[in-house]
């Protein structure tokens, strides 16, 4: 059954389900802008493990972008450009801006993307010989710890934290930073705590960010997590969602409840499973079954068949 | 001397340009139609990375006070975009500026406005329209207000491709690039003029000094008097990755003071400017950056002046700032040096220097056909007629493939305008940045800066760990 889906994107949320949906009998493709597979998770052994297991006989197509160009997504690769017309946008993350991190100051060179830095270590390059990260979470140690071999010096910047003090090797400081400064290679960054000599910063906050409107979002590209069994999940929830038939169910979300939200979003009444995003803490009922959201990310079975989903406080 | 071109010591140009910003790069435009030999000095590694660096890319209209030199120049030099861009190939788009009522006074006031405009601008060419709040909403559905006064004429120019394209053309004309050279001391002497520069001597026998925010620090070096002429005034601009309005919109300012703040700008390609604001020179950062660093105030007089205006929609990507090199007088200083009529200083060219740049140049070279510049025509080069060994600068041909080849997926920059981009003269990683756009969509290069590090220095056949981001000592890998 099913027809041709591509998947745009060949890190864990990607191949996971590309894996599914070929479980369930889907003529899948994935393209990937880089020339790898991995995106994020290549420095990630828990992720390698579940990516190694699921991208056998995966077809993946590297170094062909995913893109919008009139109105619609295309796939560009060197021998050919193709309209996507059904597929998932498993893009990852997009790196919080400056602006929006509330970071001023000069715009000197070595200030990177994550993604950008993670990049150039993988050339056998190395972004600096200070190197700062701005965020402590799963990617940032990890990169961090590959950054020790090739840095003098590696140390991650958190606003929030508290693990404080060093973590593998990894000096971690609690603090905000204001400013980066430095006429031509950064020199220093202001921070909350005073100021710290650096020669490079690689900025390691995330956001769920889908750069392909016209796909539905999966993985990083719709939630936030540093859970690879969570990504899988998800990845699980979409495959089945699409490969069983049934009608859409109409989504009631009470509005008090305020930024939650219900993946899949289209979701149809044959699916059973739902995920239920940014809630952790409260207590909901959905079709009046109480559930208490112990985290940000919880799957809930649903009765199938049911033609409306209303999730209300409780 | 450098790879841009070479003379002996002891040649003589006919005319030296300081600056390689836009001014003096139109300047050199104007003059490379004639039988001369044209050196073009900067302080920086590519032409552009000085004022022309930083500013909202918009081609004016409106200048006041009315009447003053920068006002008048900008008229010219707004009627001349158009085919400039043209004949280079560069994009531009003509737009409309909307001054928008959304206060009372604001609408009481609009009227006046109007009048005055049409009077003024009206007799000049240019469409002016008194809109209400039903035509507003039509023009642009984003914008709040109550009406407005719409003035036709104004322009979108893709400003960095300009400076390319000009640099392009000029060494292909086999105009002389003196990059990252400093002019210390000018001395005036009998047959020519003799720069010390941070390369040597350089003799010329006519100097234009558009050395922007050095402009008057280089033409102190001849009168002292000008020594101290100018005052940067920095202005911050934020930039989002999406299109808020069509066309360049700014609330109504009532009152006095000196810019009119800015405005929502688009671009060609699809993104938002806001400002540029007006900061006062302060200490921004302590050592040399102080001009260029942006402050939580630059932020905040944006938002204040413009979110209450438009609904807002896309990521604030980046906030930069750009520095206008005011003169004390507030208007532009265009004259000889009072040593010589050999030598012109440009001097306060800020902000619409854009506007007016291409109208400066053409009255730059009439200044020195009168100060004794003989002008004789010289024939266009077709590109058949280069050289083997001026290869790089014929008009760049691309491979399918490469157009494909996709770099940076939020600007659509692929291996082509990579390729492009190093034909035309791009060797930092910012000048690829400004040529292609890459790394200015919503993810800031995060899918595409690594590889271009590595592709840009294959292109130009250098270590990527000698690769750098601008100006100075700015490595970008180790």
């Amino acid at each position: 059954m099913g027809g041709k889906v591509v998947v745009v994107g060949a890190g864990l949320s990607g191949l996971a389900l590309a894996r599914e949906l070929m479980d369930r009998g889907f003529d899948v493709e994935v393209v990937e802008h880089r020339d790898r597979v991995g995106g994020v998770s290549i420095i990630d052994p828990e992720a390698m493990r579940i990516i190694d297991k699921v991208a056998r006989d995966i077809k993946v197509r590297l170094r062909t972008t995913a893109l919008m160009k009139d109105g619609s997504v295309v796939a560009s690769s060197r021998d050919r450009l193709e309209v996507i017309d059904e597929g998932f946008a498993a893009t990852g993350y997009r790196v919080s801006t400056l602006v929006e991190l509330g970071i001023f100051g000069c715009r000197p060179a070595g200030v990177y993307p994550f993604h950008a830095a993670l990049d150039l270590v993988l050339n056998d390059l190395s972004p600096g010989m200070h190197v700062a990260l701005y965020g402590l979470n799963r990617y940032s140690l990890l990169l961090s710890r590959m950054l020790l071999y090739r840095s003098r010096r590696v140390l991650i910047i958190d606003p929030e934290t508290d693990r404080l003090g060093s973590i593998d090797g990894v000096e971690v400081i609690r603090a905000r930073i204001r400013s980066i400064h430095g006429a031509h290679r950064l020199s220093r960054v202001e921070t909350s705590r005073g100021t710290l000599r650096v020669d490079t910063l690689i900025i390691s906050m995330f956001r769920p960010w889908n750069p392909l409107a016209k796909l539905q979002p999966v993985g990083h590209a719709a939630i936030e997590t540093y859970n690879p069994a969570d990504l899988v999940e998800m990845a699980r929830l979409y495959a089945e969602n699409l490969s069983c038939s049934g009608d859409r169910v109409e989504l009631y979300i009470d509005r008090g409840l305020g930024n939650i939200r219900v993946f899949p979003t289209d979701l149809r009444s044959c699916a059973g499973r739902i995920m239920i995003y940014g809630g952790k803490g409260r207590r909901i009922r959905v079709n009046g079954r109480a559930t208490v959201l112990d985290r940000d990310i919880v799957f809930i079975d649903i009765p199938k068949h049911a033609d409306q989903l209303r999730i209300e406080p409780a | 001397m450098d790879s841009h071109g070479s003379k002996d010591k002891d040649a003589v140009f006919d005319v030296a340009i300081i600056g390689a910003g836009l001014v003096g790069l139109l300047i050199a435009y104007e003059l490379s139609r004639y039988r001369l030999e044209i050196a073009v000095i900067d302080l920086h590694p590519e032409p552009g990375f000085g004022v022309s660096r930083a500013h909202g890319g918009v081609i004016h209209v409106i200048q006041l006070p009315l009447g003053s030199v920068k006002s008048r120049l900008a008229i010219y030099g707004n009627r001349m975009y158009d085919r400039l861009c043209r004949e280079l190939g560069v994009g531009f788009r003509r737009v409309s500026a909307i001054l928008v009522a959304q206060r009372v006074r604001q609408l009481i006031y609009s009227p006046i406005l109007y009048l005055l405009l049409k009077l003024y601008y009206g007799a000049r060419g240019f469409g002016v329209r008194l809109v209400g709040g039903k035509t507003l909403r039509r023009l642009e559905p984003n914008i709040v207000g109550f009406g407005g006064v719409v003035v036709d004429g104004y322009g979108i120019v893709d400003s960095f491709r300009l400076i390319y394209s000009l640099y392009h053309e000029l060494r292909r004309r086999k105009i002389c690039f003196l990059l990252e050279t400093r002019v210390t001391s000018i001395r005036v002497l009998e047959g020519y003029i003799a720069l010390e520069t941070s390369r040597g001597t350089i003799k010329a026998r006519f100097l234009v000094n558009s050395a922007g925010l050095s402009s008057s620090d280089i033409a102190g070096m001849v009168d002292p008097e000008y020594r101290s002429l100018t005052v940067p005034k920095p202005g911050a601009m934020i930039v989002f990755d999406r299109a808020q309005t069509r066309n360049i919109v700014a609330p109504i300012h009532i009152g006095g003071g000196e810019t009119k703040g800015g405005g929502i700008i688009p671009t060609l390609w699809g993104t938002t400017i806001w400002g540029p604001n007006l900061s006062v020179a302060r200490d921004r950062c302590g050592d040399r950056c102080t001009s260029t660093c942006s402050t939580p105030r630059d932020l905040f007089t944006l938002i204040e002046r413009f979110s209450g205006i438009v609904r807002i929609k896309g990521i604030p990507v980046k906030l930069y700032v750009g520095v206008r090199p005011s003169s004390r007088s507030g208007d532009f200083h265009i004259g000889y040096s009072r040593r010589s009529r050999r030598i012109v200083n440009l001097i306060g060219i800020e902000s619409p220097g854009l506007t007016a740049a291409p109208a400066i140049a053409k009255i730059v070279v009439w200044m020195l056909w009168r100060g004794g510049l003989e002008l004789r025509r010289r024939r266009r080069v077709a590109d058949h007629e280069l050289s083997e060994a001026e290869e790089p600068y014929r008009v760049v041909k691309t491979d399918p493939g490469d157009e494909r080849d996709i770099v940076c997926p939020c600007m659509g920059v692929s291996m082509a305008h990579l390729k492009e981009a190093v034909a035309k003269g791009v060797s930092t990683l910012d000048g690829l940045c400004f040529y292609t756009r890459l790394g200015m969509g919503s993810c800031q290069g995060q899918n595409c800066l690594g590889r271009a590090i590595v592709e840009l220095s294959r292109l130009l056949n250098i270590d990527p760990r000698k690769l750098r981001k601008g100006y100075g000592d700015s490595w970008v890998v180790k």
